[in-house]
């Protein structure tokens, strides 16, 4: 077990013998986390955050008979995410198994800087009709297998594809106009070789010595 | 289409799951065109950008641990209650910008209650395709739809701060419970505590509705007995005809579109969809397959101009989205489940 989770482990102990300032810990500890776990699913700011504090809740109340034995951090995460993808379920978003036809987004031939254009698709991310968004997250930052979101969601695997697949050419429209062959380059680098200015410097520097 | 198939395949490879085989059809695909290579990188590109990705709004724990903490004390026989009470503490907490103004207001009004002063009535009125920002005596603000028309005073004096309105209006009233700010239609009385509201009383439509962005709202009709106390994402209509009043929970309600140029739709039919469309922008858009009227479409609130939303339906239902003429559109084909 490494550190992290000796210390939850340490928390939790503490927190099913009553303590409340160890759950006060534990939820300032990972509430930005979760939040951001639930709402990438969700995409609603307020529902994210009281699922959140639904699942601490229930935490704290049934802290007697808690018996976790893997990582308490996958433990809760695990429940904010099913609890998120129950919510969309509930929703009853309609999902359709449509491929699509040609794109003219026709943005300005401005350059932009790399911070703007984090901003730019992240936004975008955010954005995306909901079906889209719901599915392509659950397959990007969950990682869950075509199966397993046909699954949770009730949709066939072939609609997961087609979604994952509409949602990256939205973010793919939205970014083309401004990718430039330096700003690729800057891309590879920063996210592949390490996100420091070093290995930029001997990137556009080659003779330099490291 | 055939796009599509790669598309996949870059997916595939981008999340570390491409077969060998099919990353020599990959390969070769790619290796046909500059073309092809550009589309994978601005994938590649797009995909590796939403690394930390990160939500747009901002998250306080230790307040939310506070909100938390409250419901682990209370017994489970009053939480209603308790939740009132701390969202009302927290809204004042919110305006408490609008609390200093509160308190200049207050101080203002007294002088002005003492004085006993005559109301001297303003006027505001707007043309079709007009919409005016006016600032009330009390720092409110109203942006006023096309065609309407706002009877205000230049001072407020009295036991309450009394406008009258026809047409449509967005309102951003500034809280003063000793003041309670009144809004008069035709048909109804919207009484305010304080909030960010839409009141549309436009005499041809028979219909006077009111629809809550933030804070609380106290809508009455003036011919029946009849009121109804609106909170955020609540609206209300009432029918003149029928003097019944009818109140909706909807949080995608476009109907301050008008002022804040944002969209939002949740699980909406297309065929609804469309209409409000062709409110928003002043557009006609024929839907010629009928079948598409059904379809669910949800789409978080954002500003988004006509020609993107458009795009947005081609790649989601597989329409022709064509322009046929200065303000009006046509689709075809297509379809939903």
């Amino acid at each position: 077990m490494n550190p992290n989770q000796e210390e939850d482990r340490q928390l939790l102990q503490r927190i099913s013998a009553g303590e409340e300032p160890a759950f006060q810990m534990l939820f300032e500890k990972y509430y930005r986390y979760l939040c951001i776990a639930s709402y990438k699913i969700c995409g609603d700011e307020h529902k994210a955050k009281d699922m959140v504090q639904e699942v601490f809740l229930d935490l704290w109340k049934k802290r007697n008979t808690l018996n976790i034995h893997t990582s308490v951090q996958a433990f809760i995460k695990k429940a904010v995410i099913f609890k998120s993808i129950d919510y969309i379920r509930a929703q009853r978003l309609q999902f359709e198994d449509i491929p699509e036809e040609k794109e003219t987004f026709g943005g300005a031939q401005e350059k932009l800087e790399l911070a703007e254009l984090k901003q730019l698709i992240h936004d975008t991310a955010a954005r995306l009709p909901e079906r889209c968004r719901v599915v392509f997250f659950m397959s990007r930052f969950e990682k869950m297998s075509h199966k397993e979101i046909a699954h949770h969601l009730n949709i066939s695997p072939k609609t997961v594809e087609n979604q994952i697949t509409k949602a990256l050419k939205i973010l793919r429209n939205t970014i083309q106009p401004f990718l430039s062959d330096d700003l690729i380059k800057l891309l590879f680098f920063i996210l592949y070789v390490g996100g420091s200015g070093f290995y930029l410097d001997f990137v556009l520097n080659p003779l330099a010595t490291i | 289409m055939n796009q599509d198939t790669y598309i996949k395949l870059i997916y595939k490879e981008l999340q570390g799951a491409l077969s060998s085989e099919d990353a020599l059809v990959l390969q070769n695909w790619l290796a046909e065109s500059e073309e092809h290579q550009q589309l994978k990188e601005s994938i590649k590109a797009a995909y590796n950008l939403l690394d930390d990705f990160e939500p747009p709004f901002e998250i306080d724990a230790k307040a939310d641990y506070r909100k938390l903490r409250q419901q682990m004390q209370v017994p489970p026989a009053t939480p209603q209650a308790k939740a009132k009470t701390v969202s009302l503490f927290s809204r004042r907490r919110v305006w408490s910008i609008a609390a200093s103004v509160l308190f200049i207001v207050a101080a203002a009004w007294l002088y002005q209650y003492l004085q006993a002063p005559a109301l001297e009535m303003m006027v505001a009125e707007t043309q079709a395709g007009e919409i005016k920002q006016i600032e009330l005596a009390d720092r409110s603000q109203v942006w006023l739809n096309e065609n309407s028309r706002l009877e205000y005073p230049k001072q407020f004096g009295g036991a309450e701060r009394a406008v009258a309105l026809k047409g449509e209006a967005f309102f951003e009233v500034i809280p003063n419970a000793q003041q309670p700010f009144r809004i008069a239609t035709e048909q109804a009385t919207v009484e305010v505590l304080g909030t960010a509201f839409n009141v549309r009383a436009i005499a041809a439509e028979a219909l006077t509705s009111v629809a809550v962005e933030s804070g609380k709202v106290r809508f009455s009709a003036k011919a029946i007995e009849k009121a109804v106390i609106l909170k955020k994402a609540e609206s209300a209509s009432l029918s003149h005809d029928k003097l019944e009043m009818v109140k909706i929970k909807t949080t995608d309600s476009n109907a301050s579109a008008w002022k804040t140029k944002q969209l939002s739709f949740k699980s909406r039919p297309l065929g609804e969809v469309l209409q409000m469309m062709e409110q928003h922008f002043g557009v006609q858009i024929e839907l010629r397959n009928s079948a598409l009227r059904d379809c669910l479409f949800s789409m978080p609130r954002q500003e988004l101009d006509l020609e993107q939303l458009g795009q947005n339906l081609v790649i989601l239902y597989e329409i022709e989205w064509e322009k046929t003429g200065e303000k009006s559109y046509l689709i075809r084909g297509g379809r939903c489940e």
